[in-house]
Protein backbone atom coordinates (compact mmCIF):
# COMPACT_ATOMS: atom_id res chain seq x y z
CA UNK A 1 0.00 0.00 0.00
CA UNK A 2 3.04 2.28 1.03
CA UNK A 3 4.41 1.51 -2.21
CA UNK A 4 1.53 2.07 -4.34
CA UNK A 5 0.96 5.64 -2.52
CA UNK A 6 4.44 6.86 -3.21
CA UNK A 7 4.36 5.93 -6.94
CA UNK A 8 1.16 7.98 -7.03
CA UNK A 9 2.74 11.07 -5.53
CA UNK A 10 5.94 10.89 -7.63
CA UNK A 11 3.57 10.06 -10.92
CA UNK A 12 1.86 13.32 -9.78
CA UNK A 13 4.80 15.19 -8.69
CA UNK A 14 6.21 14.40 -12.48
CA UNK A 15 3.44 15.07 -14.36
CA UNK A 16 3.33 18.73 -12.25
CA UNK A 17 7.15 19.17 -13.59
CA UNK A 18 6.48 18.34 -17.34
CA UNK A 19 3.80 20.69 -17.47
CA UNK A 20 5.83 23.94 -15.71
CA UNK A 21 5.14 27.11 -17.43
CA UNK A 22 6.95 30.10 -16.63
CA UNK A 23 5.64 33.52 -17.90
CA UNK A 24 8.96 35.21 -19.29
CA UNK A 25 9.40 38.88 -18.48
CA UNK A 26 12.06 41.43 -19.07
CA UNK A 27 15.58 40.35 -20.21
CA UNK A 28 14.04 36.93 -20.51
CA UNK A 29 11.12 37.60 -22.46
CA UNK A 30 13.08 39.84 -25.06
CA UNK A 31 15.95 37.07 -24.78
CA UNK A 32 12.85 34.51 -26.18
CA UNK A 33 11.75 37.19 -28.79
CA UNK A 34 15.27 37.67 -30.35
CA UNK A 35 15.85 34.17 -30.66
CA UNK A 36 12.59 33.86 -32.38
CA UNK A 37 13.26 36.51 -34.58
CA UNK A 38 16.11 35.71 -35.53
CA UNK A 39 15.56 32.00 -37.03
CA UNK A 40 12.44 33.83 -38.42
CA UNK A 41 14.78 36.63 -40.48
CA UNK A 42 17.10 33.16 -41.60
CA UNK A 43 14.11 31.51 -43.12
CA UNK A 44 14.34 31.91 -46.86
CA UNK A 45 11.47 29.10 -47.27
CA UNK A 46 9.06 26.84 -45.50
CA UNK A 47 6.88 24.36 -46.76
CA UNK A 48 4.85 21.54 -44.89
CA UNK A 49 1.46 19.76 -44.22
CA UNK A 50 -1.08 21.08 -41.67
CA UNK A 51 -3.81 19.47 -40.23
CA UNK A 52 -6.55 22.11 -38.78
CA UNK A 53 -8.95 21.34 -36.46
CA UNK A 54 -12.33 24.05 -36.10
CA UNK A 55 -14.11 23.55 -32.29
CA UNK A 56 -17.40 25.39 -32.68
CA UNK A 57 -18.75 26.40 -29.24
CA UNK A 58 -22.39 26.58 -30.44
CA UNK A 59 -22.64 23.28 -31.98
CA UNK A 60 -20.05 21.87 -30.01
CA UNK A 61 -18.65 20.00 -32.43
CA UNK A 62 -15.95 20.37 -34.61
CA UNK A 63 -14.35 20.50 -38.61
CA UNK A 64 -10.91 18.99 -39.85
CA UNK A 65 -9.69 19.97 -42.60
CA UNK A 66 -6.21 19.63 -44.38
CA UNK A 67 -3.72 20.88 -46.45
CA UNK A 68 -0.35 22.18 -47.47
CA UNK A 69 1.76 25.28 -47.00
CA UNK A 70 4.44 27.10 -48.84
CA UNK A 71 6.33 30.55 -47.99
CA UNK A 72 9.52 32.17 -49.66
CA UNK A 73 11.36 35.27 -48.50
CA UNK A 74 9.76 38.16 -48.48
CA UNK A 75 6.79 37.52 -50.42
CA UNK A 76 5.37 35.01 -51.49
CA UNK A 77 2.70 32.36 -49.71
CA UNK A 78 0.38 29.52 -50.83
CA UNK A 79 -1.94 28.29 -48.37
CA UNK A 80 -3.86 24.91 -50.00
CA UNK A 81 -6.89 23.25 -48.33
CA UNK A 82 -6.78 19.75 -50.07
CA UNK A 83 -9.34 18.01 -47.83
CA UNK A 84 -12.45 17.68 -47.31
CA UNK A 85 -12.66 20.29 -49.55
CA UNK A 86 -10.50 22.32 -52.44
CA UNK A 87 -9.17 26.01 -51.47
CA UNK A 88 -6.20 27.89 -52.70
CA UNK A 89 -4.92 31.26 -51.69
CA UNK A 90 -1.90 32.80 -53.13
CA UNK A 91 -0.15 35.78 -52.84
CA UNK A 92 2.92 36.37 -54.79
CA UNK A 93 3.88 40.59 -53.69
CA UNK A 94 1.37 41.85 -56.22
CA UNK A 95 -1.14 40.28 -56.57
CA UNK A 96 -3.56 37.65 -54.68
CA UNK A 97 -5.28 34.47 -55.99
CA UNK A 98 -8.46 32.99 -54.05
CA UNK A 99 -10.26 30.61 -55.78
CA UNK A 100 -12.24 26.46 -55.39
CA UNK A 101 -13.24 24.05 -57.77
CA UNK A 102 -16.05 26.50 -58.97
CA UNK A 103 -14.87 30.21 -58.79
CA UNK A 104 -11.75 31.97 -59.24
CA UNK A 105 -10.56 35.64 -57.83
CA UNK A 106 -7.35 37.86 -58.89
CA UNK A 107 -6.82 40.72 -56.68
CA UNK A 108 -4.63 43.31 -57.43
CA UNK A 109 -3.22 44.18 -54.27
CA UNK A 110 -2.21 47.76 -55.09
CA UNK A 111 -5.70 48.61 -55.39
CA UNK A 112 -6.85 45.91 -52.35
CA UNK A 113 -4.86 46.96 -49.76
CA UNK A 114 -7.10 44.67 -47.62
CA UNK A 115 -6.01 41.68 -48.99
CA UNK A 116 -2.15 42.36 -48.87
CA UNK A 117 -2.43 43.09 -45.34
CA UNK A 118 -4.29 39.87 -44.66
CA UNK A 119 -1.39 37.74 -46.39
CA UNK A 120 1.28 40.31 -44.88
CA UNK A 121 0.00 39.03 -41.24
CA UNK A 122 -0.41 35.07 -42.82
CA UNK A 123 3.36 35.40 -43.67
CA UNK A 124 4.44 36.81 -40.69
CA UNK A 125 2.37 34.74 -38.27
CA UNK A 126 3.54 31.28 -39.90
CA UNK A 127 7.03 32.53 -40.22
CA UNK A 128 7.19 34.14 -36.50
CA UNK A 129 8.21 37.91 -37.61
CA UNK A 130 4.46 38.78 -35.78
CA UNK A 131 6.48 38.48 -33.15
CA UNK A 132 8.20 42.05 -33.84
CA UNK A 133 4.98 43.89 -35.47
CA UNK A 134 4.34 46.04 -32.18
CA UNK A 135 1.60 47.67 -34.54
CA UNK A 136 -0.26 44.87 -34.97
CA UNK A 137 -0.24 42.71 -31.89
CA UNK A 138 0.91 42.87 -28.05
CA UNK A 139 3.14 39.61 -27.04
CA UNK A 140 3.28 37.46 -24.03
CA UNK A 141 4.94 34.43 -23.87
CA UNK A 142 5.25 31.22 -21.60
CA UNK A 143 7.82 29.12 -21.37
CA UNK A 144 7.52 25.33 -21.14
CA UNK A 145 10.28 22.59 -21.31
CA UNK A 146 10.29 22.27 -24.77
CA UNK A 147 8.50 25.10 -26.31
CA UNK A 148 7.73 28.77 -26.23
CA UNK A 149 4.09 29.72 -26.33
CA UNK A 150 3.83 33.12 -27.76
CA UNK A 151 0.34 35.02 -27.85
CA UNK A 152 -0.48 37.78 -29.91
CA UNK A 153 -3.64 40.31 -28.92
CA UNK A 154 -4.46 41.79 -32.07
CA UNK A 155 -3.97 45.88 -31.10
CA UNK A 156 -5.75 47.27 -34.58
CA UNK A 157 -9.77 47.51 -34.68
CA UNK A 158 -9.82 45.37 -37.75
CA UNK A 159 -7.91 42.69 -36.48
CA UNK A 160 -9.63 42.78 -33.11
CA UNK A 161 -12.96 42.05 -35.09
CA UNK A 162 -11.80 38.74 -36.80
CA UNK A 163 -10.20 36.85 -33.32
CA UNK A 164 -9.45 37.84 -30.21
CA UNK A 165 -5.87 35.89 -30.11
CA UNK A 166 -3.54 33.79 -31.60
CA UNK A 167 -1.13 31.04 -29.48
CA UNK A 168 2.16 30.57 -31.70
CA UNK A 169 3.98 27.63 -30.48
CA UNK A 170 8.08 27.70 -31.37
CA UNK A 171 9.92 24.60 -30.85
CA UNK A 172 12.65 25.19 -28.92
CA UNK A 173 14.85 22.38 -30.73
CA UNK A 174 14.93 24.51 -34.24
CA UNK A 175 13.49 27.71 -32.37
CA UNK A 176 10.45 27.01 -35.53
CA UNK A 177 6.55 27.15 -35.20
CA UNK A 178 4.92 23.92 -34.46
CA UNK A 179 1.07 24.90 -33.97
CA UNK A 180 -1.12 28.20 -34.54
CA UNK A 181 -4.03 28.52 -32.35
CA UNK A 182 -6.52 30.64 -33.38
CA UNK A 183 -9.35 32.39 -31.11
CA UNK A 184 -12.46 33.75 -32.17
CA UNK A 185 -14.55 36.68 -30.37
CA UNK A 186 -17.59 33.90 -30.28
CA UNK A 187 -15.88 31.04 -28.22
CA UNK A 188 -14.69 28.88 -31.40
CA UNK A 189 -11.32 28.57 -31.94
CA UNK A 190 -8.95 26.34 -34.24
CA UNK A 191 -5.72 24.46 -34.01
CA UNK A 192 -3.22 24.41 -36.89
CA UNK A 193 -0.74 21.92 -36.66
CA UNK A 194 2.42 21.94 -38.83
CA UNK A 195 3.65 18.53 -40.09
CA UNK A 196 6.69 17.50 -42.13
CA UNK A 197 8.58 21.24 -42.06
CA UNK A 198 11.41 21.90 -44.12
CA UNK A 199 13.33 25.30 -44.02
CA UNK A 200 15.26 26.39 -46.58
CA UNK A 201 15.28 24.23 -48.84
CA UNK A 202 14.49 25.11 -52.14
CA UNK A 203 10.71 25.76 -53.59
CA UNK A 204 9.34 25.42 -57.32
CA UNK A 205 8.42 28.96 -58.07
CA UNK A 206 5.27 27.34 -60.24
CA UNK A 207 3.61 26.98 -56.91
CA UNK A 208 3.08 31.23 -56.49
CA UNK A 209 2.23 31.69 -60.06
CA UNK A 210 -1.04 32.72 -60.21
CA UNK A 211 -3.24 30.41 -62.15
CA UNK B 1 0.66 10.42 5.75
CA UNK B 2 -3.17 9.74 5.40
CA UNK B 3 -4.21 12.72 5.85
CA UNK B 4 -1.49 14.42 3.54
CA UNK B 5 -3.05 11.74 0.90
CA UNK B 6 -6.76 12.65 2.09
CA UNK B 7 -5.89 16.64 1.40
CA UNK B 8 -4.15 15.74 -2.06
CA UNK B 9 -7.12 13.82 -2.89
CA UNK B 10 -9.27 16.95 -2.03
CA UNK B 11 -7.00 19.53 -4.35
CA UNK B 12 -7.26 17.15 -6.96
CA UNK B 13 -11.02 16.66 -6.80
CA UNK B 14 -11.85 20.17 -6.25
CA UNK B 15 -9.75 21.07 -9.33
CA UNK B 16 -11.80 18.41 -11.50
CA UNK B 17 -14.86 20.26 -10.02
CA UNK B 18 -13.86 23.71 -11.15
CA UNK B 19 -12.66 22.68 -14.39
CA UNK B 20 -15.62 20.57 -14.92
CA UNK B 21 -17.83 21.05 -17.72
CA UNK B 22 -21.34 21.76 -17.06
CA UNK B 23 -23.82 21.40 -19.45
CA UNK B 24 -24.97 23.83 -21.39
CA UNK B 25 -27.40 25.25 -23.73
CA UNK B 26 -24.84 24.37 -26.43
CA UNK B 27 -23.94 21.38 -25.35
CA UNK B 28 -28.08 19.58 -25.68
CA UNK B 29 -27.93 20.07 -29.41
CA UNK B 30 -27.55 15.93 -29.88
CA UNK B 31 -29.17 16.03 -33.54
CA UNK B 32 -27.48 14.71 -36.25
CA UNK B 33 -24.41 16.95 -37.55
CA UNK B 34 -24.65 18.20 -41.36
CA UNK B 35 -22.13 19.85 -43.28
CA UNK B 36 -22.08 21.69 -46.89
CA UNK B 37 -19.83 23.24 -49.15
CA UNK B 38 -21.87 26.69 -49.15
CA UNK B 39 -21.16 29.42 -51.70
CA UNK B 40 -23.11 32.89 -51.56
CA UNK B 41 -22.56 35.35 -54.74
CA UNK B 42 -23.65 38.68 -55.69
CA UNK B 43 -23.52 40.59 -58.58
CA UNK B 44 -19.83 41.77 -57.20
CA UNK B 45 -18.73 38.98 -55.10
CA UNK B 46 -18.97 35.83 -53.49
CA UNK B 47 -18.47 34.49 -50.11
CA UNK B 48 -17.28 30.82 -49.51
CA UNK B 49 -17.30 28.46 -47.05
CA UNK B 50 -18.78 25.61 -45.24
CA UNK B 51 -22.26 25.40 -43.36
CA UNK B 52 -22.85 23.12 -40.35
CA UNK B 53 -25.94 22.10 -38.59
CA UNK B 54 -27.25 20.33 -35.85
CA UNK B 55 -31.11 19.35 -35.54
CA UNK B 56 -33.02 19.39 -32.05
CA UNK B 57 -36.42 18.55 -31.96
CA UNK B 58 -37.42 22.71 -31.43
CA UNK B 59 -34.63 24.36 -34.24
CA UNK B 60 -31.96 23.66 -36.39
CA UNK B 61 -29.00 25.02 -35.20
CA UNK B 62 -25.76 26.80 -37.30
CA UNK B 63 -22.42 27.44 -38.53
CA UNK B 64 -21.48 29.18 -41.02
CA UNK B 65 -17.66 29.59 -41.70
CA UNK B 66 -15.10 30.45 -44.40
CA UNK B 67 -12.47 28.55 -46.39
CA UNK B 68 -10.09 29.20 -43.56
CA UNK B 69 -12.01 28.21 -40.62
CA UNK B 70 -13.14 31.77 -39.29
CA UNK B 71 -16.64 31.89 -38.57
CA UNK B 72 -19.20 34.55 -40.79
CA UNK B 73 -22.37 34.06 -38.65
CA UNK B 74 -24.33 31.60 -36.52
CA UNK B 75 -27.55 30.93 -36.66
CA UNK B 76 -31.00 29.45 -34.61
CA UNK B 77 -33.58 28.28 -36.99
CA UNK B 78 -37.30 27.48 -35.23
CA UNK B 79 -39.09 24.69 -36.48
CA UNK B 80 -42.15 25.72 -35.36
CA UNK B 81 -42.68 29.54 -35.88
CA UNK B 82 -40.19 29.56 -38.71
CA UNK B 83 -38.39 32.60 -37.59
CA UNK B 84 -34.74 33.02 -37.35
CA UNK B 85 -32.09 34.44 -34.97
CA UNK B 86 -28.72 35.34 -35.92
CA UNK B 87 -25.67 35.43 -33.77
CA UNK B 88 -22.29 36.10 -33.73
CA UNK B 89 -22.56 37.94 -37.33
CA UNK B 90 -19.17 38.89 -38.68
CA UNK B 91 -18.47 42.74 -38.94
CA UNK B 92 -18.52 42.83 -42.42
CA UNK B 93 -22.32 41.14 -42.48
CA UNK B 94 -23.16 42.79 -39.14
CA UNK B 95 -25.79 46.29 -40.91
CA UNK B 96 -29.05 46.09 -40.27
CA UNK B 97 -30.10 46.17 -43.65
CA UNK B 98 -27.84 43.02 -44.73
CA UNK B 99 -28.92 40.95 -41.76
CA UNK B 100 -32.23 41.73 -42.48
CA UNK B 101 -31.55 39.93 -45.83
CA UNK B 102 -29.97 37.35 -45.01
CA UNK B 103 -32.26 36.23 -41.67
CA UNK B 104 -35.14 35.69 -44.64
CA UNK B 105 -32.83 33.97 -47.09
CA UNK B 106 -31.22 31.67 -44.90
CA UNK B 107 -34.38 30.81 -43.35
CA UNK B 108 -35.67 29.39 -47.32
CA UNK B 109 -32.27 27.58 -47.13
CA UNK B 110 -33.05 25.98 -43.95
CA UNK B 111 -36.33 24.69 -44.96
CA UNK B 112 -35.30 23.80 -47.78
CA UNK B 113 -32.27 21.69 -46.71
CA UNK B 114 -33.96 19.97 -44.15
CA UNK B 115 -37.31 19.33 -46.21
CA UNK B 116 -39.80 21.52 -43.69
CA UNK B 117 -42.94 22.69 -45.38
CA UNK B 118 -42.63 26.32 -46.66
CA UNK B 119 -44.54 28.79 -49.29
CA UNK B 120 -41.51 30.60 -50.67
CA UNK B 121 -42.11 33.90 -52.07
CA UNK B 122 -42.52 34.49 -55.99
CA UNK B 123 -38.73 36.59 -54.96
CA UNK B 124 -36.95 32.97 -54.92
CA UNK B 125 -36.07 30.61 -57.68
CA UNK B 126 -35.30 27.22 -55.99
CA UNK B 127 -33.10 24.69 -58.05
CA UNK B 128 -32.91 21.56 -55.76
CA UNK B 129 -31.73 18.17 -57.02
CA UNK B 130 -30.94 15.06 -54.46
CA UNK B 131 -27.70 16.83 -54.14
CA UNK B 132 -27.24 20.32 -54.50
CA UNK B 133 -29.47 23.32 -53.67
CA UNK B 134 -29.56 26.43 -55.25
CA UNK B 135 -31.77 29.13 -53.95
CA UNK B 136 -31.45 33.14 -55.67
CA UNK B 137 -33.23 35.90 -54.05
CA UNK B 138 -34.50 37.82 -57.62
CA UNK B 139 -35.04 41.06 -55.82
CA UNK B 140 -31.56 41.01 -54.06
CA UNK B 141 -29.48 39.62 -57.24
CA UNK B 142 -28.51 36.90 -54.17
CA UNK B 143 -27.58 32.94 -55.14
CA UNK B 144 -26.62 30.82 -52.48
CA UNK B 145 -25.39 27.20 -53.30
CA UNK B 146 -25.20 23.72 -51.00
CA UNK B 147 -23.64 20.31 -51.96
CA UNK B 148 -23.40 18.30 -49.03
CA UNK B 149 -19.44 17.84 -48.06
CA UNK B 150 -17.98 14.53 -48.88
CA UNK B 151 -16.08 13.62 -45.40
CA UNK B 152 -13.01 10.97 -46.30
CA UNK B 153 -13.07 8.21 -43.29
CA UNK B 154 -13.19 9.52 -39.87
CA UNK B 155 -12.87 13.24 -38.87
CA UNK B 156 -10.24 13.06 -36.27
CA UNK B 157 -7.06 15.41 -35.29
CA UNK B 158 -3.88 13.99 -35.86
Amino acid sequence: MKKLLSIIILILSACILCQAQTHLQGSQLQAAITKINNAAAGMKSMSCSFVQTKHIKLLNDKMVSKGTMNYKQTDKLRWEYTSPYKYLFIFNGSKVYVGNSSRKDVIDTKSNKVFKEVARIMMNTVTGKALSKKDDFSVSVVSTNSAWQVTLVPVKKDLKQMFSKVILVFNKANTMISEINIYEKNGDWSNIKLTGVTYNGAINEKLFAIP
Amino acid sequence: MKNFLLFLSLCIGAIQFTFGQEPTADSLNTGPTRKYKFELTTSKAAISGILITQETQNEIVGSMINDFGLSALEFKFNKKTGKIKLLNVAQFLNKWYIKLVLKKDIAVCIRRLYNLESKESKNYIILDDSQDLTVVNKKRNLKYQFSPLQIQGKEDET
